[in-house]
């Protein structure tokens, strides 16, 4: 009658997203913060680079909730 | 929330049969499992009575939308009120437009009000009616607590002590609800708070020793916003439907609208406006409870609550273990707490809302077969039942007056206090308790000594900034 295996489906996915999530976001911003505490605008290019890609994938994550929130997507 | 799985359309046999109206409100439930929701012609004398029924139901439904709305807004929005992300009034506007936005989305009405719980023939106009005083009565009270609960297991358990009463205790699946209230009501803020708490804990890694402190926090409050917003669009397009599928299951079996249609535009409209309302309404005590009184959070934790939140809320949603929002917006909120090192979680407050958790599905269905019994006598039975609502309604209010939180407060104190009117003076007690807890964390503060005192904040405006000087002080002084 209880279904286990769904319980633990979601558990998995929920802490993993999460997870994946918090990853991106922390990387992002310690990236910005590393690019803007840096002298040389030149140097600090790699950094604000990688935080924007990061912060893009971030977006392409919440798109994806908006995505599974709204019925008549799917 | 996501445990519930709103209406069921009554079997083609019930709403396409003869008279005036398809269901007899007069007929008695007790007796024996006997659906009502059949084909019964109604002499035209009792068509007043039922039309009177239906506008009831529709009432009833409408205030119970209006209390889940308020209830609930405190999932999305504690966290960013609390850490500072949004600010009070912003946060509600921000959630209430979301709700109407999600429940609009949402015209697809739910399949079954039963839930699984009991035969879904039993269900009646007056079970339904009776079903959602119940939850109404049980959002009110735990909300006067400051405790959050879910209002679906508030209405499955208002309609399940209403069939009790009018079919017997062996019409109710108990299986089911082990495994559709109990287990999940543990399992939620299991998951969420693993979630949360692994989520604290990589973003402590990754941003200790941040050269550019304040604009991560930043970053943090904005993401936080974000996963907010998620949190209340998903809470629209799931609650929203909820009361739109118990109007439209009354008007079909009143033969007020066409069988297979879906909900009316003014059925949308209404239920959207009053999820909305009642959103924008705040049901503070629950935001400073959630915000304020498990964890001291920042905004990092914060942010990890909140995708925790989302996370699992549209995991659940989408791969068939139904969870509430409720306990997973709390368990987010005290994994958070749990992940961050020497963070201090108020276990007796996390404890009283398990309890109240534990606790909705029996409180509501004594509140719900009570009014059963009431609204089983016909006309008479069903107006004194509403007069009885409204006044539970009212003293609730009243006795929540004593001791106000609004938007002004809410992040003044972590504690929800409650005026026992036998004991007038406890009240006073318990505020120069309070008093004297501020007095001794703004000496501690003067003192320069970091606070970890419990989750307790000593001004209305305490931000993640200050906070994140008590530890740069701490640093210094170590």
């Amino acid at each position: 009658m209880i279904d286990w295996l769904s319980l633990l489906i979601v558990a998995v996915v929920s802490v993993g997203v999460t997870a994946l999530f918090a990853l991106l976001l922390s990387t992002a911003i310690r990236l910005l913060s590393v690019a803007r505490a840096a002298d040389d605008s030149r140097a600090a290019m790699p950094a604000t680079v990688g935080a924007w890609v990061l912060l893009g994938l971030i977006g392409v994550m919440l798109l994806i909730g908006l995505y599974l929130i709204i019925p008549q997507f799917h | 929330m996501r445990t519930g799985t709103g209406l069921s359309r009554p079997p083609e046999s019930c709403i396409t049969g003869h008279g005036h109206l398809l269901f007899n409100p007069a007929a008695p439930v007790h007796g024996g499992p006997r659906p009502h929701w059949y084909a019964t012609p109604v002499p035209r004398g009792n068509v007043t009575v039922a039309l009177f029924v239906v506008i009831c139901v529709i009432a009833v439904a409408l205030i119970f939308d209006f209390t889940n709305g308020f209830h609930d807004s405190a999932n999305a929005m504690a966290g960013p009120i609390a850490t500072g992300a949004l600010t009070p009034r912003t946060a509600v506007i921000l959630a209430a437009v979301l709700n109407v936005v999600g429940a609009c989305l949402s015209t697809e009405v739910a399949k079954t009000i039963s839930g699984g719980f009991f035969d879904e023939k039993l269900v009646t106009p007056v079970i339904v009616l009776a079903g959602l005083t119940g939850a109404i009565i049980w959002n009110l009270i735990t909300w006067l607590f400051g405790l959050p609960s879910s209002s679906s297991h508030a209405l499955f358990g208002g309609l399940i002590g209403a069939v009790i009463i009018g079919a017997g205790l062996g019409t109710v699946h108990f299986g089911v609800v082990i495994s559709k209230v109990f287990l999940p009501a543990v399992a939620a803020p299991v998951v969420a708070g693993l979630a949360a708490a692994a989520a604290i804990k990589i973003s402590d890694v990754i941003t200790r020793d941040l050269p550019k402190k304040k604009a991560a926090k930043k970053g943090f409050r904005n993401a936080q916003a974000f996963t907010a917003a998620l949190v209340a669009l998903a809470h629209g397009t799931s609650d929203g439907q909820k009361t739109m599928g118990v109007i439209t299951l009354v008007l079909i079996a009143a033969n007020l609208q066409a069988p297979d249609s879906g909900p009316h535009w003014w059925v949308i409209g209404l239920a959207g406006f009053a999820i909305g309302l009642g959103t924008y309404s705040g049901g503070w005590r629950i935001m400073r409870t959630l915000g304020k009184g498990i964890v001291k959070i920042d905004t990092e934790q914060g942010a990890a609550a909140g995708s925790a939140t989302a996370a699992t809320i549209l995991a659940s949603a989408h791969l068939g273990f139904g969870l509430s929002t409720t306990h997973v917006s709390t368990g987010s909120i005290i994994g958070s707490g749990i992940g961050r090192k020497g963070s201090d979680v108020r276990w007796s407050v996390a404890r009283r809302m398990v309890y109240a958790w534990l606790l909705t599905l029996p409180g509501a269905a004594v509140v719900g077969g009570a009014a059963s019994l009431l609204a089983d006598q016909g006309l008479v039975g069903t107006i004194i039942l509403l007069a009885s609502l409204g006044a539970a309604c009212l003293v609730i209010y009243l006795v929540s007056r004593r001791n106000a939180v609004d938007r002004t407060n809410v992040t003044e104190s972590p504690e929800v206090l409650v005026l026992n009117a036998a004991k007038p003076n406890k009240i006073a007690k318990a505020q120069r308790k309070y008093a004297k807890r501020l007095a001794k964390q703004a000496a501690l503060d003067a003192g320069r000594v970091p606070a970890h005192v419990g989750g307790l904040s000593s001004e209305p405006e305490s931000t993640e900034d200050q906070r994140a000087q008590h530890a740069n002080r701490g640093s210094e002084a170590s």
